[in-house]
């Protein structure tokens, strides 16, 4: 947690809360570098209960995946599971997300993530819609078709011993959860996703927050294609259905990219003349298709998770949704050539902490 | 801003109101051949009487034509008033942009309409 006074009281609460054995539930709240009351906070919960203990991160790398390092290094338990400050898990959360750990071949469980300030306005309304289609729909096919989840970074859990083996959270990552993911499948090990394992989280107020966020994730996916894209082509062991989603999973953020160039040719093509462009027009139409009914099915998914959930009326917000799409493709194209840029100069894109909203 | 350009580089302008409309229409046509095979597809998966889907395809395909119609004699309305310079922001963003919104639109009433439908009925909500 860095300057987390906002929320560190919230999740600490639910965590005491929760219905997990009590000799057996270790908590390990660590303040990475926060000037704020959040060491306060963590400390107060230190001295209430033996199950919390506060680490303190003054020095050393900033950031979640050297916090993460740190913390399980002294953690005593097999199974670790991580909850940012902002996530709120239900009383008998624990207990579900650490149940398929009884599958030796299982190294990390992800659960369900459901936004709690969803009605705030519009931004949160469509992330709610968003989340809804990311967990119910995509993160529940993958597991059904065998195919690989991602570990999400929170709300989820991991096996100590499958963490160490894989060597650990890579701090040079933007998105150390999804490099975790892929190196515990090209290690042998099964990722799953529980779905009833639903955990509450505060998603972005603000289209600046929520740009931010896009960022994150387009750089450090991204930097996971680099890595993992032709191992998981190549590697042994994995079926053909496995290897082409798994390349589509590390691509998706290479679609905007792609999707404004098209744009640019066309708007070229009109210029020298060419306005009877149908051909271009219908490439980007197919792109366009390919994210509405194709595997990454952004609307087609919010509807079929909206169903699912048996509450019909938010969905009708769905053509708003263009307005997440549009400022995804913007937001991406411009993250990922700035992170290029920043790459040929030898610069590294650090951590941003995400700002809370809850008071 | 239209008379502007126009007076210093109308020469280097390349299109007619008519190449707008003849390109509309064909574009248009293509839409209309599509939207039957994406309804197909998206509304095949909900559990909805097959009355219903074709009741909602063919709603969405009515409403393309009048939409297509309206929006080409909006289109070279506005061209006649306020110039061709505003012609690429149209062909751009008043085309396949606002065909997806509509058709997505249709198929949000479609789910919201199926949710409805289920939640009435509890033995599809017993495992």
């Amino acid at each position: 947690m860095r300057n987390e006074e906002r929320v560190a009281d919230h999740i600490l609460e639910a965590l005491l809360f929760s219905d997990y054995p009590r000799d057996r539930l270790e908590i390990i709240a660590i303040d990475d570098h926060s000037t704020d009351r959040t060491l306060e906070i963590i400390e107060y919960y230190a001295r209430r209960d033996p199950r919390v203990r506060a680490m303190h991160r003054g020095n050393g790398r900033p950031g979640k995946p050297a916090a993460l390092d740190d913390a399980i290094a002294t953690a005593t338990g097999d199974i670790v599971a991580v909850f940012d400050a902002d996530y709120i898990p239900g009383r008998g959360l624990l207990r579900e997300l650490v149940a398929p750990f009884m599958d030796p071949a299982v190294g990390a469980v992800m659960g369900r993530v459901v936004p709690l300030n969803c009605g705030v306005n519009l931004l949160t309304r469509l992330l709610d819609l968003e989340r809804a289609a990311g967990y119910q729909v995509d993160q529940q096919a993958r597991h059904n078709l065998r195919l690989l989840p991602q570990y999400g970074g929170t709300a989820g859990a991991f096996r100590k011993k499958a963490y160490y083996a894989v060597g650990g959270f890579d701090p040079d990552v933007l998105t150390e959860d999804t490099e975790l993911t892929f190196r515990l499948r090209l290690a042998g090990w099964t990722v799953m996703y529980a779905n009833r394992c639903e955990c509450y989280e505060e998603v972005p107020q603000t289209w600046r927050v929520r740009t931010d966020q896009i960022r994150r994730w387009a750089i450090g996916h991204t930097q996971c294609f680099r890595r993992f894209a032709w191992k998981m082509i190549t590697e042994p062991g994995l079926r053909s259905i496995e290897r082409v989603d798994a390349v589509m999973l590390l691509g998706i953020y290479l679609i905007a990219p792609l999707l404004a160039l098209a744009l640019i040719a066309s708007l070229f093509l009109f210029f020298k003349g060419g306005m009877n462009v149908l051909s271009v027009f219908l490439i980007t139409f197919a792109i366009m298709a390919f994210n509405s009914i194709g595997n990454f099915a952004s609307f087609f998914q919010i509807g079929t998770a909206v169903l699912l959930d048996g509450s019909g009326d938010r969905v009708r917000l769905l053509p708003l949704n263009v307005l997440n799409f549009a400022l995804s493709i913007a937001v991406v194209t411009e993250a990922l050539i700035t992170h290029g840029g920043r790459r040929l100069f030898g610069r590294r894109t650090g951590w941003q902490k995400t700002e809370r909203f809850r008071s | 801003m239209s008379g502007t350009f126009f007076y210093f580089a109308g020469e280097r302008f390349p299109y007619t109101a008519l190449d707008f409309a003849n390109v509309w229409i064909r574009a248009e046509f293509v839409v209309w051949l599509i939207i039957p095979l994406l309804l197909a597809i998206i509304l095949g998966t909900l559990p909805l009487d097959p009355a219903i889907t074709l009741l909602y395809s063919t709603m969405t395909l009515l409403y393309a034509f009048w939409f297509s119609a309206i929006r080409l004699t909006l289109f070279l309305a506005f061209f006649h008033y306020a110039g061709l310079i505003w012609l690429p922001l149209v062909y751009f963003l008043g085309g396949f942009l606002l065909d997806f919104l509509y058709i997505v639109s249709y198929y949000s009433m479609a789910v919201s309409r199926t949710t409805r439908i289920l939640r009435q009925r509890r033995e599809m909500w017993r495992w």
